[in-house]
């Protein structure tokens, strides 16, 4: 209630600066300078150290991988790669572009790659992927000046996807000191990188400032970017962000509330659009019975009570609005092998109060709900629940304490969310999720691991659908989650600055042009 | 008066401790710093393994003895956010907490004395009713509310003002206001008090006698007498200020100690957030005692009581 009251004093403020109408600030656009504000704090420029969002999309504008995805299909096609050969399905050649300049002036090579790679499943490394990469990567070497040879532990398909977006490629000894003792925080204050911006001031925690890097090459998949500078900075408060994007103090923003963003466009003075994220949100109930052996989870009944007594229309439309649509199924249908003809649960407190009488609970049972995230859809949710039975008590909590709470076994039903890492293949949430070795697989069941597997380990399209399809609507028979619904990814941009919703929700600032 | 100091120093420096420890204690049972560091999607082994190379296995008391002894040696230890030294980070943030302290507390004292004074002047007239009335209405007033308010009128619709930032003194004005409006009614009602009290004494009735009227003799007799306790509070309220502006910080996107511990706290920097609150409580406690000696050494009664 209380929460809700400060929401609301909030908006109004935001919503007051709309009657104001004096004109707005000189905006970037005459200094041919992108003014960014960032709603988190980037305190490392090595995106291998930080899994936030703002150093995503930083990684991508300062650094130049070996693939990159094509805004346009998806796919990955090659960046700092030439060409690729697999050899058999678990040796993959890349032959590397000529010329491709660091930062520093000096030229990429094989031995540069090999570095990254080896580096990254290090485990003195330190690096925030290893699990990741760790997991199919047996190793990296140079076989020439301008070839890598990955060698992999198993068939993997999401190899490409895990180049563009799990690894970054520094100069050879980026990280090892000339006594050569290692130092995990040397490209933090300092990157030396391959990308078509290169940092010229780094405040950690504050302000990032990025110049056109001259010797970019001119025939990238990237494009050539059009603005010579960009400045990021911190602005935690959204209202102040709003207040800013009014007065022309920044030219590109997102992930505003749906509801401020809109109030901002109706001002005139800037725009705001809304565009499709891979980010799905979902319940994970305790059917294994992990927590407590005989907890009411491990009933299907009760899950499938949980999938009818969320409506799920209601969150996507009224709560979170933009783009946001109801889900059903355990991955985004906007993904490579998300099939969306699973059984789906509609809306029906009725039908999940049968459920639960038919599982032995008439009178309903109480709960713990964990979550760690969108405060006003988690208490939709509790509320929504309670209507169906299930006295659900709110336990909103930290981030790092949610996962520590799922590795500890304390949790018996929570609401998760997963990104994909913009990802747009199936492989990219339920290789996260339902896998043998993943701790947030409450489903118990190993024919779940294995098909997911057998997904993760196939190169045949058509055998990734297949065992896909199998997995999600093993999942949605079993109601092993309860999805809830699809994110929509907001910005807010200055009138001059021309800017398209990505279609996987990665922001890539490179392609941000003037009007 | 030496004896007296050394008495209030020493209780200083057993509040600090005392702080130190509950904080530390608090902290570790907030949450696990190994999870912190490993990051929230590493597996179980990683995070036992951080817990190990860390020493966060051993028992608190032995982990605070140690932190204890590195900050004796100037070792405030290491962020785990941004794996940078703590003591960088605070010399890197505190200049714009400063800034904004004494800015805000300058706004309270041109707010709060020169209204306190008119209410003093004039006890139970309208004046004082009126200054009693914004002094409440100004502590009542939210400050991330009042912020954004500010905001709009200064910063949108009359563009005045930058929205947010910390690279000019333009920028600091409507962050000073926000934070010095909050401890106007402490101090305006303390200086109208101070000044009741004054006017009814014996000396100003004689200064009248001798042909001191009007602003004279507010001015050179009595307002210095009056605003002795007010100074105690000042000090108190520049505590507040330093430690206390974590949302005027974040509404304004400055980039301070406030702002520093807001994303300490959320990013679970343990070594980061209790330096923070280490260096807030020591900041208190020392103006706290300097606020007692210098109030013994003007009052005799004081240290002699």
């Amino acid at each position: 209630m209380q929460y809700r009251f400060l929401r609301q004093l909030r908006r109004l403020a935001a919503v007051a600066a709309l009657a104001s109408v004096a004109g707005a600030a000189v905006a970037g656009k005459a200094n041919n300078t992108l003014n960014v504000a960032f709603p988190r704090e980037v305190v490392t420029l090595d995106g291998l150290y930080s899994n936030l969002r703002e150093n995503d999309i930083l990684s991508l504008v300062v650094d130049d991988v070996l693939y990159t995805v094509d805004p346009a299909t998806l796919q990955p096609v090659p960046l700092a790669a030439l060409s690729h050969k697999i050899v058999d399905d678990r040796t993959i050649d890349v032959e590397l572009r000529r010329g491709i300049k660091f930062h520093d002036g000096s030229e990429l090579t094989a031995e540069d790659v090999a570095y990254s790679y080896t580096w990254t499943i290090n485990p003195r490394s330190g690096t925030n992927f290893p699990r990741r990469i760790f997991f199919w990567l047996e190793s990296a070497t140079a076989t020439g000046p301008y070839t890598v040879r990955f060698k992999l532990k198993a068939p993997y398909s999401m190899f490409f996807y895990d180049l563009v977006y799990h690894s970054k490629i520094r100069k050879k000894g980026a990280y090892h000191k000339a006594d050569g003792s290692i130092d995990p925080t040397a490209q933090s204050l300092k990157l030396n990188s391959t990308g078509p911006y290169r940092v010229v001031e780094f405040r950690p925690g504050q302000r990032i400032v990025l110049q056109r890097f001259r010797d970019y090459r001119k025939d990238s998949p990237k494009s050539v970017a059009q603005i010579e500078n960009i400045v990021i900075r911190t602005i935690p408060d959204w209202s102040t962000q709003a207040a800013e994007a009014m007065s022309g103090g920044i030219d590109w923003s997102y992930q505003m509330p749906h509801e401020i963003a809109a109030d901002v466009a109706k001002s005139g003075r800037a725009i705001h659009l809304s565009g499709p994220s891979m980010r799905i949100g979902y319940i994970v109930m305790d059917a294994v019975g992990r927590h407590q052996p005989k907890n009411p989870f491990t009933n299907v009944k009760v899950r499938q009570a949980v999938n009818h007594a969320i409506d799920r229309n209601a969150i996507a439309r009224k709560l979170a609005g933009g783009e946001s649509a109801a889900l059903n199924v355990a991955c985004n249908p906007a993904q490579f092998g998300c099939v969306d003809d699973a059984r789906k649960y509609e809306y029906s407190p009725q039908k999940a109060k049968a459920l639960l009488a038919e599982a032995g609970y008439p009178n309903g049972f109480e709960t713990e709900f964990w979550a760690a995230r969108e405060r006003p859809v988690m208490e939709a949710i509790v509320n929504q629940l309670g209507q169906a039975g299930i006295k659900a008590a709110l336990r909103y909590v930290k981030g790092p304490t949610l996962s520590k709470a799922i590795k500890d076994n304390q949790v018996v039903i929570y609401y998760g969310s997963s990104g994909s890492f913009s990802v747009p293949d199936a492989g990219a949430v339920m290789g996260d999720k339902f896998t043998q070795e993943s701790d947030e697989n409450y489903t118990g069941n190993p024919e779940v691991g294995r098909l997911v597997a057998a997904a993760l380990n196939s190169y045949d399209q058509k055998v990734r659908r297949e065992n896909f399809r199998k997995a999600i609507h093993l999942i949605a028979d079993q109601a092993y989650w309860a999805p809830v619904y699809r994110y929509s990814e907001e910005y807010v941009l200055s009138k001059d600055a021309h800017f398209d919703a990505p279609k996987d929700g990665m922001q890539r600032l490179y392609l941000i042009r003037w009007k | 008066m030496l004896r007296y100091a050394l008495k209030r120093g020493l209780m200083a420096v057993l509040v600090a401790i005392t702080v130190s420890v509950a904080t530390f204690f608090l902290l570790d049972s907030a949450g696990d710093p190994a999870v912190a560091i490993a990051g929230p999607d590493a597996p179980r082994e990683t995070i036992e393994q951080v817990r190990r190379q860390y020493g966060f296995d051993r028992p608190w008391p032995v982990r605070y003895t140690e932190w204890a002894a590195g900050v004796a040696r100037g070792d405030l230890g290491q962020s785990f956010l941004r794996r940078q030294p703590v003591a960088e980070l605070i010399a890197t943030y505190a200049p714009v907490t400063i800034k904004l302290a004494f800015s805000a507390l300058l706004v309270t004292i041109l707010i709060a004395v020169p209204l306190g004074v008119a209410a003093a002047l004039k006890p139970n007239s309208g004046v004082d009713r009126l200054a009693l009335s914004a002094a409440v209405a100004a502590q009542a007033l939210p400050s991330f509310w009042l912020g954004l308010v500010l905001i709009v009128v200064f910063a949108v619709t009359f563009p005045i003002f930058p929205v947010s930032g910390d690279d000019t003194w333009k920028h600091f004005v409507l962050p000073a206001l926000v934070l010095g409006t909050t401890s106007v009614p402490a101090v305006m009602r303390l200086t109208r008090t101070g000044l009741l009290d004054v006017m009814a004494s014996d000396y100003i009735r004689t200064a009248r006698a001798k042909g001191f009227m009007g602003l004279q003799l507010i001015l050179r007799h009595a307002l210095r007498n009056a605003l002795l306790p007010v100074v105690g509070v000042l000090a108190v309220q520049l505590g507040h200020k330093l430690g206390g502006s974590v949302i005027t910080e974040s509404v304004f996107a400055l980039n301070g100690l406030g702002r520093l511990s807001l994303e300490a706290i959320v990013g679970s920097d343990i070594p980061t957030l209790q330096m923070l609150v280490f260096v807030f409580a020591l900041t208190f406690v020392a103006l706290t005692f300097l606020v007692d000696v210098l109030n013994a050494w003007l009052d005799p009664r004081i240290r002699l009581g």
